[in-house]
């Protein structure tokens, strides 16, 4: 396998998977704000 | 319970698709590059479908307007932009081992996807900066219905010009003579389900965290400033 695919298959999941961490952690910081509230 | 489903099938989805295009035999002429199909073009498909449904969402707005509608058009778009960066970074990544070049300014597809994604970039500014949500729910929606002109541009512009990008692999009027193995078609379109499921995940989060967003600011009360009258000219 040429590493430089894996290296595009890496820049893609990446992306996808950190936007995903992103969405997950937003909405859970937010429900945590509205509890404290 | 649909959500668990929803995320359940899309991973075994992503799974599934890893496994077939990684173990996909070398392609005659591109070799082992060739994989990077199966990242490439689900990344477009979903970028298409994604603007598509924030086209959809946007003409609802207008015709009844619902901020359910708005968020599901901003949702749908923000994640559009996001497959479209993919689309231009992987197709980049392609582009340097195949064509010798990471990109070419003269290349009709590469400059039209390059613009529709600036175009949506402009859409998402816009949403930034309006703060009233009513102006920009309808604003946004009108965006949405324009900026969508863009996508049909990038899919038949290798059909209108002959510059170095191939013609389309799929989508193309003559789908019974499209010229790919069984093998690359399976993962392929294994690898577009698998995408199109990320996208919807994505989606039911994004407006999941625009509706707490809205229900937290509806507690907050009025933005700072909006008590803040305009100038009117006349008499004092």
């Amino acid at each position: 396998m040429e590493s430089w695919v894996l290296f595009g298959y890496l820049v893609t999941y990446a992306t996808l998977s950190g936007y995903l961490i992103h969405l997950v952690r937003r909405i859970e910081a937010m429900r945590q704000r509205a509890e404290q509230d | 319970m649909m959500r668990r489903l929803l995320y359940g099938v899309t991973a075994l989805l992503v799974a599934v698709g890893l496994v077939l295009a990684l173990s996909a035999p070398p392609e005659q002429t591109q070799g082992e590059f060739a994989k990077m199909l199966f990242v490439h073009v689900p990344s477009v498909i979903t970028a298409y479908v994604a603007l598509g449904i924030g086209l959809i969402s946007g003409l609802r707005y207008l015709i009844r307007p619902s901020m359910a509608a708005d968020r599901l058009s901003a949702g749908a778009i923000e994640i559009g932009v996001l497959f479209t960066a993919l689309t231009l970074m992987t197709g980049m990544i392609w582009g340097k081992p195949v064509w010798g070049v990471w990109w070419d300014w003269g290349d009709a597809r590469m400059m039209s996807t390059a613009v529709m994604f600036f175009f949506y970039v402009g859409y998402l500014a816009l949403r930034r900066s309006i703060p009233d949500r009513d102006i920009r729910a309808k604003r946004s929606a009108i965006l949405a219905i324009v900026a969508f002109v863009q996508v049909p541009i990038v899919h038949f512009s290798v059909q209108w010009f002959r510059t170095l990008h191939q013609g389309a692999t799929i989508l193309r009027p003559d789908i019974e003579n499209a010229p790919l193995d069984p093998v690359f078609a399976r993962a392929l379109g294994v690898n577009m389900l698998a995408f199109l499921a990320m996208f919807a995940t994505l989606l039911v989060l994004r407006v999941t965290l625009a509706s707490v967003e809205a229900d937290r600011q509806r507690g907050d009360g009025p933005l700072a400033g909006a008590g803040v009258a305009p100038p009117v000219l006349g008499e004092s």
